[in-house]
């Protein structure tokens, strides 16, 4: 990675632009070719470092609910309770943490009783007790960039 | 809510644009659109907050980013509105998020810490501890991603 390719991802990172030409108003703004461009966000995409170029929504607004749920899990049931969590859709993070809440998850789906259907099937299936959601009040700050 | 056309640039949208010169012309073309429109349609989901974001996606343990921590803070009702706006200002900070209290639990702020190494985490946290004159916090820190992976709204089914 050099310089451009800093440059490159530090707009990409931010705001990708809504323009039919992207890659060319990403090119101007760096004094670059567009074909340069593309061809470093191709190997930049072959290397990982960038995942996809993709919208994220608001599930709020798309009338889905979601929640962040932690459970306390006996270090010899975690495999088993990982797997279960995983299975479920609308489960989009599951990390361990160290803490006595030490599986933490965040779950999104159509709504509140489904959210509550999930958990309940969820408590069932792996005798877990110790459960609690944490769902949001505000919103102060959702915005993942990293200096590069 | 949303009628075919919708659904088909949304569903695109959310699997990822194609790293070609004129991306939106593939979703128009999905959609029987016309670029314009397609682009008009973004724009108009954009600016509704239903899209909250159009951009790359990055790998940031390629970048050298191995620590994050979840910090949980108890901060006093009348304060929080003034924690949260400080701690929004912290590049470091991804997320932060007021959540309920419930029985067991007496954290109400949260906030997601990313950095190069726990060390530097930690330098983050205690500054915003000092800006926000809250001691009573702790760091969660992440041992192992089981999951990660995003929403899919659009597709399938739908």
């Amino acid at each position: 990675m050099d310089e451009v390719d800093r440059g490159i991802l530090n707009i990409i990172q931010d705001e990708f632009p809504l323009n039919k030409q992207p890659f060319k108003v990403i090119a101007e703004r760096l004094g670059i070719s567009e074909k340069e461009v593309l061809q470093r966000i191709e190997q930049l995409r072959n290397t990982g470092i960038i995942k996809r170029i993709r919208a994220t929504f608001n599930p709020w607004k798309l009338n889905y609910k979601s929640t962040l749920v932690a459970i306390k899990v006996p270090e010899e049931k975690l495999k088993e309770v990982v797997d279960v969590i995983n299975e479920i859709k609308g489960v989009t993070h599951n990390y361990k943490r160290n803490h006595e809440y030490n599986l933490w998850f965040t779950l999104i789906a159509e709504d509140n009783i489904k959210i509550k259907n999930i958990l309940n099937d969820l408590k069932q299936k792996t005798k877990i007790k110790d459960m609690i959601r944490l769902d949001s009040v505000k919103t102060f700050k959702l915005k993942l960039k990293f200096a590069v | 809510m949303f009628n075919r056309e919708d659904k088909i640039i949304l569903e695109c949208l959310q699997e990822g644009l194609e790293i070609i010169e004129r991306p939106y012309e593939v979703i128009a073309e999905k959609a029987g659109l016309s670029e314009d429109e397609t682009i008009e349609r973004v724009r108009y989901f954009k600016d509704e907050g239903i899209i909250r974001s159009l951009k790359a996606v990055l790998n940031h343990k390629l970048l050298g980013y191995n620590s994050n921590v979840m910090v949980v803070w108890k901060i006093p009702v009348e304060k929080v509105y003034f924690a949260g706006k400080v701690i929004a200002n912290f590049k470091e900070v991804s997320h932060c998020y007021e959540r309920e209290v419930v029985e067991g639990w007496k954290y109400n702020l949260f906030t997601m810490v990313h950095g190069k190494n726990a060390v530097d985490c930690i330098k983050v946290i205690e500054e915003i501890s000092q800006e926000i004159g809250i001691k009573d916090y702790e760091m969660l820190f992440t041992e192992e991603e089981y999951k990660k992976s995003y929403m899919r709204y659009f597709g399938e089914e739908s």
